[in-house]
């Protein structure tokens, strides 16, 4: 008997930034370096639109990390900035400022259901590093049904 | 014997449910409650994958206390981030919350993971201890008639410069806001 993995039929998939596709500013987007490295062929990532597309719905998520340890700052990050955007988009505070504190929450990760996955800056503060930490900024996706 | 690969692609029959708008006393023990809407349902985001909750068989909500079906065939992982509200700009500390299994009032148990959320005064990174790298309390079951409450555990200062476990007021775009996941996998 033998058997052939089929890595094609995976309902899950990691994707990372290769650092050569950007989105372009469009408010109230920020410029953002795109997510464009789908592990499985779950994803293709999207030229034109900068998004990873999906046949079907999947459930994913997106941290970022900023490739700065210099300055202080906020970043909000996420799929979609008009619907209910605190509680789908992640929030990080940039650190070595050693000030601010006001808010935060633990889970800095957005949130997004569809078929096209494109994670984003929404606000980045004055003085902040917008360029990514390839390393350490992911997305992931689930296949979903109902 | 044939072996035929089976090449669709394989997918989780899942629906998942967001509540939010947490308010909590800040006192150890102390519940966290979603006044989603008033009447526990949760965020209309996606309202595909929503899943259907408060008739017979299916996962209830009364705003603050989950009670699971009586005779489900589905697994429920419950998975929230409290956030730490100081309304000093500087607020510093730190706080935990996690599930507790209340079906027997006399017998509650603390169950699944401890969330540990600190400030985000960020004088302290290269320090460890009291902070967990994933701030979400976790709990997956599917046992029947089990009733879950999120409840807060403990704090380093009593809850000093805390003012709140989620922001109520007009929120600006880098804050954040409280939220509760509930998966439902099939």
């Amino acid at each position: 008997m033998t058997y052939i993995k089929n890595a094609g039929s995976s309902p899950f998939a990691t994707c990372s930034i290769s650092g050569s596709e950007s989105i372009s500013a469009s408010p109230p987007w920020k410029y953002t370096t795109a997510f464009d490295t789908p592990s499985t062929p779950l994803g293709v990532f999207n030229s034109t639109t900068k998004a990873i597309d999906t046949s079907q719905d999947c459930l994913a998520f997106a941290s970022f990390s900023p490739n700065n340890n210099t300055v202080g700052g906020f970043f909000n990050f996420s799929f979609n900035p008009e619907l209910m955007p605190e509680l789908v988009a992640m929030v990080l505070p940039e650190v070595g400022s050693g000030t601010a504190g006001g808010l935060s929450r633990g889970d800095d990760t957005c949130i997004d259901i569809s078929k096209a996955h494109k994670a984003q800056y929404v606000y980045v503060s004055t003085g902040a590093q917008e360029a990514p930490d390839k390393n350490r900024s992911i997305m992931y996706m689930l296949r979903i049904g109902v | 014997m044939s072996y035929f690969l089976d090449t669709s692609v394989k997918s989780l029959k899942m629906g998942v449910n967001i509540y939010y708008n947490a308010t909590s006393s800040l006192n150890n023990g102390s519940t966290v409650s979603f006044n989603t809407s008033g009447s526990g349902a949760p965020l209309n985001y996606q309202p595909t994958y929503n899943f259907a909750t408060g008739g017979s068989g299916q996962l209830a909500f009364n705003g603050s206390k989950f009670t699971l079906p009586n005779a489900s065939q589905s697994i429920f992982m419950f998975k929230c981030a409290l956030v730490w509200y100081g309304e000093s700009l500087n607020s510093a500390g730190e706080y935990s919350y996690s599930w507790y299994d209340v079906t027997d009032t006399n017998n509650i148990m603390r169950v699944g993971s401890i969330a540990s959320i600190t400030s985000g005064l960020n004088y302290s990174e290269g320090r460890a201890g009291l902070v967990v790298a994933d701030e979400m309390a976790v709990y997956t079951t599917n046992t029947a008639n089990q009733e879950l409450e999120l409840r807060l555990v403990s704090s380093n200062n009593s809850y000093a410069s805390l003012t709140a476990v989620d922001y109520t007021g007009t929120p600006q775009v880098y804050y954040n806001r409280a939220r509760c996941l509930v998966y439902k996998l099939n």
